[in-house]
């Protein structure tokens, strides 16, 4: 029982480090065929008011965060791997993650405003604002757990 | 903390080392120095009961309360 409870968890943190790599990867090779991407699917944005160059720029732009958002995810996951999900590195790796998704999500929401003037936009500021949200939440409950695990700790 | 734990008193009236007794109660050096140097916020019955029966004394015999 004890074994096969370690090997899921094994699974389970593989499965996040592959996922984590694999979305860190498919943004690279995004913002590398960016705008190739953009001329192919311009028509997705509707009506652009600004020039296409600097819809591109603003792209990229919101790109920033989100890989900074990512490279912290990884970090979250290595502590994990380590079996030390409760530290403060975790905390400062959420509270990141949640200030990136909240800079995305006011991006999301000038370009929204200004630029793109389509749904699919304003879904991409919800989801940022959502992930900002849930990030900013679970690092005060890990917050809660690592004074917990401290009295535990000190309990002998 | 108010209740001070005088595990080194009783160890010294029984001549025992501080590396004996953690043998004997069955928990790590470290957290016996934990304990002993009061940076402990809680102390279990378990834990409690093998130093006493490895101290040969109370529970009395190993805690104090001090008014600050």
């Amino acid at each position: 029982m004890k074994l096969e409870n370690s090997v899921k968890r094994s699974f389970w943190t593989g499965l996040m480090d592959v996922l984590v790599i694999f979305f860190i990867a498919a943004l690279v090779v995004v913002m590398i065929l960016l705008p190739f991407i953009f001329n192919k699917y311009g028509g997705l944005y509707g009506s652009l008011t600004i020039s296409s160059v600097w819809a591109i720029v603003f792209l990229y732009f919101t790109a920033v965060p989100f890989m900074t958002l990512l490279t912290m995810t990884k970090k979250i996951v290595n502590n994990i791997k380590r079996k030390n999900p409760f530290c403060r590195s975790t905390i400062t790796a959420l509270n990141t993650i949640s200030i990136c998704a909240f800079t995305d999500f006011i991006l999301y929401a000038i370009g929204t405003a200004i630029i793109f003037k389509n749904l699919l936009s304003l879904t991409l500021a919800i989801a940022a604002f959502m992930v900002g949200l849930t990030s900013l939440i679970l690092a005060q409950l890990v917050n809660e757990a690592i004074k917990i695990k401290q009295e535990n700790d000190l309990t002998i | 903390m108010p209740i001070i734990i005088n595990i080194d008193v009783v160890l010294a009236k029984r001549k025992m080392s501080i590396s004996e007794l953690a043998d004997k109660v069955g928990i790590t050096l470290t957290n016996l120095s934990i304990l002993k140097t009061n940076k402990a916020k809680a102390i279990r019955f378990s834990t409690l009961e093998a130093i006493c029966k490895a101290l040969e004394c109370q529970p009395a015999d190993v805690l104090e309360y001090k008014d600050e």
